[in-house]
């Protein structure tokens, strides 16, 4: 081969590959074998505007469907540092949730601590350990805006779209230690268009919680105010078209609760690159009082949270396409099956409900 | 007393030692010759007369060469000085030697039929093999002719013909012994190696005429008929090779020295070899070129550094000449820091490390760099599809004073602006090095050099984050001959590393520095009084200043507080002494001792926990300032190793070591970031210590054509540290809680063939290896494999050679996939995020790494009085495409099923190509 010839295909087929990226596959792993049934407790306590406190008993589960078992349990029971106890009774299976008021024995009250015991019918025990509720610093408000990025789209091209960025403003306090923690939900209105005509159009308000671990370590940080400090981003779709709020629940977490849940966001964020921090056992702060090789996992926090909500000004959505009513056949070819949900009954998800939120304006 | 019958001459007696005078002219010689080989067997019968009165025997001598026409040799002797009488008429010229010596204890002797040789009369009973006849009649004749170089001289010569040449291999430019250099006389198949010192020692060599073979990697071969006569001493130059190193025939070690060197688990590199293997993005990388020895492995593409026998990447000692690099990589790990065309040597200790080396528990990487050349300025270079370089050098002041330089760059930013990938088009990457190097020698037994080094590595990923980090040296080496068995070296390193890590964005927008700097001492004296044995004494000082990790807020918005964590201080000092003994032709010891001693120094602000051995935050009780020596160690370290030779070709090693590494590099990521930060042994960190053993069995063949062995190793470590789970590294002042104490354990076994030359050449090797560590608070106090286990790594590399130019090479590489950690269960939060729950410590594998490389190089033409030179080397990297995972990480899909998805770094062909240039 003459050099020239070497040369134009070096440069050819280098840069042809240079411009090809790093990839990720799915591949076939062989995963070792589980580590059987083990529970899983997770609970708190929450002090807000409507204080409760939620446990769920669950067992581990492997990555099928059927897999999944809330677990029932035959007591669980709250406990205060201030000596009151109360037992929790269940709401479904695996599920004990308990509004905390005054006419409860127990009250959601910052600087207090709280700790859950779990007694299972083959007489396991279960304690967690005490976290107490620390203040949870002021909301000053929520930031909506678009703009213009790269993202990925449904068929897994990277392409430039515009999106709705959610962001913060908000008291910290940096001296307690711990994190502040923040659930965010979005709620959107929806008119559906059913296919059958015996059915009358609704309207819906549809809550969604976002599936992904928001939390700040303040330890790090120094002052106690952060701005504009970046929740989510979303792009612009039907959701926007009726209306959407972004509420946010701002939580206070202990030093104990804020390194769990930050150990979760690490195992949820992980990309896989040669930089991500290793995975590793999630602490818990719940063991069997009498086994402690038996591996338990879930955690029990207490906190405060402050909610703040906002809604997005259709003036920034533009015009984006509506759900309703699809512009192809929203039904099984053959059968009245409707396949377009939420369009077809606003009301087929557990999310959803007729009832019009108090702070929702038009 | 005579004996001039030809079937007797192989058995007559002589004597020794006898200096043979050669008082006439080489071309009167020549011609003598040819008359008496004519008329040589009548000689003796003439016969003649004469008078002599007054006259010493010498000059008598001289008259009856003359009246008879014959030659005669003598030695210097105050007899021959003695006044004489002589008057003989019709006697031959035995007849008038017998009367004329006869006062004398001298006897004379013919040399077949033209020479007379007169000497003592009592040496004349020895019997002569055919050799020394053979010698004598080489030093009578052709010898005379001036057209090779002469070793000794006959008087010297032992009976049986056979001669012991010595000398000393050196540098032409330095003068200093080379070592390592081959020695042979191919038609023999005799050879050796120099000695540390440059020495050498050929015995058993017949007189007369043979090829002599001196061959050191970057010098030019010597190549000389040389004629041996006798005993004697032949000292080499060799001059540097360095505008036609490709050309010449260079080794890194002798051919034989995988079966001699008493060392095991040496890897050095052949330069020439390494520059035809296929490459990635065409840049030749020594460390790279390890990965295909057997016992060395990474753990990706991509990944800094490299591991040796299970080892992690900080456990390896890297050297520059005398200058220790905690960062060796550029680009994250895709290239190394060392610029190929400025090396002399490169050699690996994977098993023994000799006792000169410390700090490091499991291998030493000594790069040496070469001196400028002290004759002719040239210029050298090349260019790539993402780096060039170019390199300098020459003469300041002629055989006095050189210099050479060395700077690479890469220029990748004009390909990423040009990627679709918006991420890609936001991000820049660039790294540079250069080197310079003074050396100058004021006569032969000084030695000065002076060297410096930087490099800088940027990194920008989508204007998010990023990394910089440069490293800057500068050393300063006297040597000092002191006589030819001794040499001292002194060399003074200043240097700093200091990396800093960016994010760019947000709230949380920071830039977190670390930096580690020192200064270092080190002497060490080589002193070789025989060639059986060679001794090395030395002191070492290392001051270490660590800066681990400070935290400043990045960006106008950043709430990120400032952070500074105290910098900390070290010593670490060391005496060694070691010695490497011939105790036979088959048996070489090594035996050393390595005293270190290391201080963790104050001022310092020390944590006090309830519990030392297991410090948490929440067991915090106290801080106390303390001053002076805040912690100290002390490390005892036997280097030991031994060679049995098997027969001339074959033999087994032993040795043993043990090891201490008092700094170590933090990081529980499957590659070590440039921020990485180095700790110092403190109060609660202990330092590393491991006991190393290794055996194995070398065998070469077909004059070294084939070399073989297998090795197996077995280290423990009884202590190290692992990370506890969701450690927090970064800017974390007490850094000793989220470490764990615990011990380590590799072993396996090693196999490599390599045929050395032929149109097809190359190499096989194969490495079973285990690597696993025990931490009480880790997977249950149950041992684990660490990150860097392979089990199985092999490499296969065949180079096709049809003549001097052309090279086509093939590379298969082959491992088991490393150790990971994937999920085994899973659980819902209440708000249904599926929290994964994952298994034991590194309980599975990813998939196994498989890769085929070609290369096809064209080198320099043959015309080596051009003044401009190209070679070519196009390489394909990856040809099959395969995507090798670097990791394996898990997602969730549908219905929650959890999904591998592995991530390969370079899952595609990688073609370049490179063009080297040379100006003269």
């Amino acid at each position: 081969m003459s050099r020239g010839a070497i040369l134009y295909v070096s440069l050819l087929v280098g840069v042809v590959s240079l411009f090809n990226p790093a990839c990720i596959d799915p591949i076939d792993f062989d995963v070792p074998p589980g580590v059987g049934n083990s529970i899983v407790i997770q609970g708190q306590v929450v002090k807000g505007e409507n204080s409760y406190v939620e446990i769920v008993v669950s067992r581990l589960f492997d990555f099928t469907p059927e897999s999944r078992q809330p677990v029932n349990v035959k007591t669980v029971e709250l406990f205060d540092t201030k000596g009151n106890e109360m037992i929790l009774e269940p709401r479904d299976q695996g599920y004990y949730r308990e509004v905390l008021d005054s006419s409860t024995p127990i009250q959601a009250e910052v600087g207090t601590g709280y700790s859950i015991r779990v007694l299972t019918f083959d007489g396991r025990t279960y304690e967690s350990g005490t976290d107490v509720i620390v203040p949870v610093p002021k909301v000053r408000g929520l930031n909506v805006t678009k703009i213009v990025g790269s993202a990925v789209n449904a068929l897994g091209q990277i392409e430039e779209s515009e999106r709705i960025r959610l962001s913060i403003d908000s008291d910290i306090n940096t001296d307690q230690g711990g994190g502040q923690y923040w659930k965010i939900f979005e709620v959107f209105k929806i008119s559906d268009s059913p296919i059958d005509a015996d059915i009358t159009q609704k309207t819906c308000y549809v809550t969604f919680e976002q599936l992904d671990i928001n939390v700040l370590d303040l330890s790090i940080l120094s002052g106690n105010i952060i701005e504009d400090y970046e929740l989510t981003m979303k792009p612009i779709d039907f959701r926007f078209y009726e209306g959407l709020f972004f509420e946010v629940h701002q939580l206070s977490l202990s030093s104990g609760s804020f390194r769990y849940w930050s150990s979760i966001s690490d195992l949820y964020s992980r990309e896989g690159n040669m930089f991500d921090a290793p995975v590793g056992e999630v602490p818990s702060n719940i063991a069997n009082v009498d086994n402690d090789k038996d591996i338990v996992f879930g955690y029990f926090y207490a906190s405060e949270e402050e909610v703040a909500r906002v809604k997005v000004p259709l003036s920034l959505v533009g015009n984006p396409e509506p759900y309703c009513p699809p512009d192809f056949a929203a039904t099984v070819p053959g059968s009245d099956e409707c396949t377009w949900g939420l369009c077809c009954d606003c009301l087929n998800t557990k999310e959803s409900t007729l009832l019009r939120p108090s702070y929702w304006i038009d | 007393m005579q004996n001039s019958n030809p079937l007797l001459k192989f058995k007559f007696t002589f004597n020794f030692p006898l200096i043979i005078m050669r008082r006439v002219s080489c071309f009167v010689f020549i011609m003598f010759f040819l008359i008496q080989w004519m008329i040589g067997q009548n000689v003796d019968a003439h016969k003649r007369s004469g008078s002599y009165e007054n006259k010493p025997i010498e000059q008598v001598l001289r008259n009856i060469e003359d009246l008879y026409g014959v030659s005669i040799y003598y030695k210097d002797d105050d007899q021959l000085k003695r006044v004489v009488d002589l008057t003989f008429k019709d006697l031959t010229v035995d007849e008038v030697l017998d009367k004329l010596l006869e006062q004398t204890t001298l006897g004379h002797i013919d040399y077949r039929q033209y020479a007379k040789v007169v000497a003592p009369r009592f040496l004349l009973e020895q019997s002569y093999s055919s050799d020394y006849y053979n010698a004598l009649e080489s030093s009578l004749t052709e010898s005379a002719q001036g057209k090779k170089v002469q070793v000794g001289d006959i008087t010297n010569l032992n009976p049986d013909g056979l001669a012991t040449i010595h000398g000393i291999v050196r540098d032409a430019q330095t003068n200093e012994g080379i070592i390592g250099a081959t020695v042979l006389i191919e038609e023999l198949k005799k050879g050796t190696t120099t000695d540390p010192m440059g020495r050498y020692e050929l015995s058993g060599i017949p007189a007369g005429l043979h090829k002599l073979n001196i061959e050191f990697l970057g010098f030019n071969s010597y190549v000389e008929n040389i004629e041996v006569l006798g005993d004697g001493q032949l000292n080499i130059r060799l001059d540097k090779a360095a505008v036609e190193l490709d050309e010449v025939t260079i080794r890194a070690r002798s051919a034989d020295a995988s079966v001699n060197e008493v060392q095991i688990g040496v890897e050095s590199l052949d330069l020439k070899a390494i520059k035809k293997l296929p490459k990635f993005m065409g840049e030749v990388d020594v460390v790279k070129s390890f990965l295909l020895q057997p016992g060395v492995s990474t753990v990706g593409e991509g990944a800094s550094g490299f591991n040796v026998r299970g080892g992690n990447v900080d456990q390896n000692l890297i050297l520059q000449d005398e200058a220790i690099l905690f960062n060796s990589s550029h680009a994250l790990g895709f290239f190394s820091t060392f610029n190929a065309d400025l090396i002399k040597s490169v050699d690996l200790y994977k098993a023994n490390i000799p006792a000169r080396f410390g700090g490091r528990l499991v291998s030493v990487m000594d790069v040496e760099l070469k001196d400028g050349d002290f004759e002719k300025v040239y210029f050298k270079g090349s260019v790539g599809l993402i780096t060039s370089k170019i390199l300098a050098e020459g003469p300041i002041i002629k055989d006095k004073l050189s210099f050479i330089g060395g700077f690479r760059s890469s220029y990748t930013d004009w390909l990423l602006k040009r990627l679709s990938v918006p991420e890609l088009q936001k991000s820049s990457s660039f790294f540079y090095d250069g080197n310079i190097k003074l050396t100058f020698k004021p006569s032969a037994k000084h030695n000065f050099s002076f060297s410096a080094y930087s490099s800088q590595d940027e990194f920008v990923y989508n204007e998010e984050f990023g990394f910089d980090y440069t490293t800057q040296f500068a050393q300063l080496d006297y040597k000092l001959l002191l006589s030819d068995e001794m040499i001292n070296s002194i060399s003074i390193v200043g240097s700093k590393y200091v990396s800093s890590q960016f994010d760019f964005k947000g709230l949380d927008g920071a830039r977190i520095d670390n930096n580690i700097s020192y200064l270092k001492f080190k002497d060490n004296l080589k002193i070789v009084p025989s060639d059986e044995l060679e001794v090395n004494l030395g002191v070492e000082m290392i001051n270490y200043f660590v800066d681990p990790g400070n935290r400043f807020p990045y960006g106008e918005i950043s709430t990120i507080s400032e952070v500074l964590i105290d910098q900390e201080k070290g010593r670490e000092s060391a005496v060694f002494g070691d010695a490497i003994y011939n105790l036979s032709d088959g048996i070489t010891l090594s035996a050393g001792m390595r005293l270190a001693a290391y201080q963790f120094l104050g001022p310092h602000d020390e944590t006090q926990y309830e519990d030392p051995n297991l410090p948490t935050i929440g067991g915090i009780s106290s801080v106390v300032t303390k001053t002076g020596t805040v912690a100290s160690y002390t490390s005892i370290e036997p280097r030991v190793s031994m060679r049995f030779n098997i027969g001339s070709h074959s033999s087994v090693k032993a040795g043993y070591s043990r090891t201490s590494q008092f700094i170590s590099q933090i990081f529980n990521t499957d590659s070590p970031t440039p921020t990485s930060q180095w700790q110092l042994s403190t109060r609660y960190i202990s330092p590393f210590r491991s006991h190393n053993a290794s055996i194995g069995v070398f065998k070469n063949s077909d004059d070294n054509v084939w070399e073989t062995s297998i090795e197996v190793y077995a280290r423990k470590i009884d202590e190290l540290f692992d990370y506890v789970d969701f450690a927090r590294l970064l800017v974390n002042d007490n850094l000793e809680t989220e470490l764990r104490k615990g011990e380590g354990r590799a072993y396996g076994a090693e196999l490599s063939i390599k045929k050395n030359s032929g149109k097809v050449n190359g190499w096989f090797s194969y490495t079973y290896a285990r690597s696993e560590r025990r931490v009480d608070e880790i997977n249950s106090g149950e041992w684990y494999l660490s990150n860097f286990d392979k089990t199985h790594d092999a490499s296969l590399i065949l180079n096709y050679q049809p003549n001097q130019r052309n090279t086509l090479g093939l590379n298969i590489s082959y491992s088991t996939g490393r150790p990971t950690t994937p999920p085994i269960g899973n659980f819902l939060t209440p708000s249904g995020l599926a929290v994964p729950i994952y298994s034991k410590r590194n309980a599975a594998r990813i998939p196994d790494y498989f890769r085929v490389d070609l290369s096809y190089t064209v080198g320099k033409g043959y015309k080596k009085d051009k003044k401009f030179k190209t070679s070519w080397t196009f390489s394909i990297y990856n040809v099959l495409g395969r995507k090798n995972p670097f990791s394996v990480f898990f997602t969730r899909a549908a219905f929650e099923q959890v999904q591998a998805n592995r991530l390969a770094i370079l899952g595609s062909v990688f073609p370049s190509l490179t063009i080297n240039f040379e100006l003269l």
